[in-house]
């Protein structure tokens, strides 16, 4: 399964979008003018990118914190994502939510968990359902390379090894959990050595390189599709921003990704050198994504916010009343 | 109608809803095999329903609990089994932040049908961590429904309409119960979560309690009966929703409230049904509302200690007689 210039190009929107949305969505944050808390994928696209053209649409995906670019790549709802981002009524999550929790059922995509290492349990429980599923259908679970470092990684590897659950878990290795680098909270380089425990097979990649994590990604889907059970796939990459608070990288280091390993960059060189991006095309697709995410940005910020009683709905499946009708107090 | 053990009844109900709908399993540890559950709840549900409906699992709290969130959130409808009850320690957070609030921060759109059974071990010399129970902590969780069925008539409405339910419920068990027998219908029938029943009528005082000690409530009584107080006993059934409409009901008759649990006091269940009660009938009560529940100690493993901790029919009696000279 080789990608087809037309794949290679929808992939150049993919992760175009999600840069210029993430982007824009940072910025707003600086500014003020977003709500709330908000964790980018900044500097991390290749590897929600390569997965848009990996995964099937009945698949399922869960991830841990900085899951915005797989909401976008899962081609979850984008307005709703705006207005989401915005707190508003419109939102995907009718402000619930916000960016941390970006979740469109339609798309099968849970894009985000505030509570780090919870998406590998609940990615095992995915897998479960995908297994149930049959037809092929598997689960992608993500997550940063500090998540690891709680039980319930080990607790969920070791369930989908022992069931050989269809599962790709991949682990976005950024490098930083908050502001401690990787030597400073854990005695492994590589987390994919972890998958050593499971007796999965464990590989590393260059996570900024698109078509190094699809090559690495097709087979280990291909593999949890016919039955083989989970593996762990390593993309080591870099995250370019804090989480929207105070936290702080080594500058220089940002920097120095910034400018040599920027994963957008490097894709779209790749196409210019294969033939496939040529200027008038490349300016084409960034004036549609640049469009695309100015008009969400203004429908999002024109959306209403909720009111106040709103925030007692969506708690169970039906109002807070008790089966006679008697008021639940 | 037969008469059947409730740890029996469990197992046929697990039974008749694996057969109902396919979309049901059942996962947890030792549940299979040649154990057929620790307590043997689920005998002979793996052989006849295979490794994957009826699923082992490896010791993994966490594990077993997430996974029970993510594969209802995709879907299906899991029942898992929890050992102790005092083991949802190791996944209040999979329970608490997950399973309770997965609903509420998709705005709506994901359902979360998954049903935990767990026995709480109580009355029991296993010591402070195989025994305990923390029923308090769970209807503290926004989004879960708790029940805890003291019959097993009760326990087989209750079950199913757990699992036939879209919100993740807390279905408490107790060990202490598996051997009690009791009448069950052979139809296919749900007690409603949030509805609560009155086990026993009386006029002087309400004994409001769940799960074990509704039948210590019961003896007890019978017992007050022949010294001439006439006691109500309301059976919760379901600790979230709270059935206060009935609890009301109760308080409004009698005036006097005996609130028993096995749990400790401070911050217990009853603490919350006593400052209902205050808010709401305050001035129907003829005495002030009594609180039968253990003191805030761990469960010892000694068998004098844990009789000492132990709510039983005497220290109900006590409450009652209590409200009676208030």
């Amino acid at each position: 399964l080789k990608l087809t210039k037309e794949d290679m190009l929808e992939i150049y929107e993919t992760i175009l979008t999600i840069r210029i949305s993430e982007e824009t969505m940072y910025d707003l944050y600086k500014r003020g003018e977003l709500p709330g808390h908000i964790l980018p994928c900044l500097g991390q696209e290749a590897i929600p990118a390569a997965f848009s053209k990996v995964l099937k649409d009945n698949d399922f995906v869960v991830t841990g914190h900085r899951g915005g670019g797989h909401y976008i790549s899962r081609k979850g709802d984008f307005k709703g994502l705006w207005a989401e981002l915005f707190g508003k009524r419109e939102g995907i999550m009718k402000g619930k939510g916000g960016q941390i929790h970006l979740i469109d059922m339609d798309k099968k995509t849970i894009a985000g968990n505030a509570i780090v290492g919870a998406n590998w349990v609940l990615g095992t429980g995915a897998g479960l359902a995908a297994l149930f599923e049959g037809k092929g259908t598997i689960a992608a679970c993500f997550g940063g390379e500090g998540s690891t470092n709680r039980g319930t990684f080990h607790e969920g590897l070791n369930f989908a090894a022992v069931k050989k659950l269809p599962i790709v878990f991949v682990c976005e290795f950024n490098f930083y959990q908050l502001c401690n680098h990787v030597s400073e909270v854990m005695t492994v380089e590589n987390v994919a050595d972890r998958a050593a425990s499971y007796n999965i097979p464990g590989i590393t990649v260059d996570g900024n390189n698109v078509f190094e994590v699809y090559d690495a990604a097709k087979d280990l889907v291909a593999r949890a599709r016919e039955g083989h059970g989970p593996s762990l796939l390593e993309c080591k990459t870099f995250k370019w921003t804090d989480s929207g608070t105070n936290l702080r990288l080594c500058p220089k280091e940002v920097v120095t990704w910034q400018t040599q390993k920027d994963p957008v960059q490097l894709y779209q060189s790749k196409l210019e050198e294969l033939g496939i991006l040529e200027p008038s095309l490349c300016k084409d697709i960034k004036q549609r994504v640049t469009q695309k995410v100015e008009e969400a940005v203004a429908y999002g910020k024109q959306c209403s916010d909720p009111s106040p009683e709103e925030a007692v709905e969506d708690v169970y499946s039906m109002p807070l009343r008790n089966a006679q009708g008697g008021e639940l107090l | 109608m037969i008469e059947k053990k409730y740890s029996n009844t469990i197992r046929d109900t697990l039974r008749e809803e694996l057969l109902r709908d396919e979309k049901v399993f059942l996962m947890g540890e030792s549940i299979g095999g040649k154990q057929n559950g620790i307590y043997k709840v689920t005998m002979g549900l793996q052989e006849e329903f295979g490794e994957l409906r009826v699923m082992e699992t490896p010791i993994s709290e966490a594990a077993i609990a997430g996974a029970a969130v993510g594969a209802a959130v995709f879907g299906m409808r899991p029942v898992a089994e929890i050992m102790f009850s005092n083991l949802l320690a190791l996944c209040m957070d999979e329970i608490h932040n997950q399973a309770g609030k997965f609903r509420y921060v998709s705005g709506g759109q994901v359902k979360v049908p998954m049903v935990i059974r767990t026995p709480t071990w109580m009355r029991a010399v296993s010591g402070p961590h195989h025994c305990g129970l923390l029923d308090a902590w769970l209807i503290h969780s926004p989004g879960i429904k708790v029940v805890a069925p003291a019959t097993p008539s009760d326990a087989k409405g209750l079950l199913k309409a757990s699992i036939r339910d879209d919100d993740p419920v807390i279905f408490i068990e107790h060990t202490a119960l598996y051997n009690v027998s009791g009448i069950v219908s052979e139809d296919d029938y749900e007690v409603p979560i949030g509805v609560a029943e009155v086990k026993r009528e009386g006029n002087d005082v309400s004994i409001i309690t769940y799960g074990i000690l509704v039948h210590d409530a019961l003896e007890a009584a019978e017992l007050l009966q022949k010294e001439g107080i006439s006691v109500e006993v309301l059976d919760l059934r379901s600790l979230k929703p709270l059935d206060s409409k009935k609890i009301l009901e109760s308080v409004k008759k009698t005036g006097r409230v005996v609130v028993a649990h096995e749990g400790p006091k401070i911050g217990g269940v009853g603490a919350e049904i006593s400052a209902m009660i205050a808010e709401e009938a305050v001035d129907y009560l003829n005495s002030p509302i009594i609180r039968v529940a253990a003191p805030d100690a761990p469960q010892p493993a000694n068998g004098i200690l844990v009789n000492a901790l132990a709510i039983d029919r005497n220290k109900i009696i006590k409450g009652v007689k209590k409200t009676i000279q208030n």
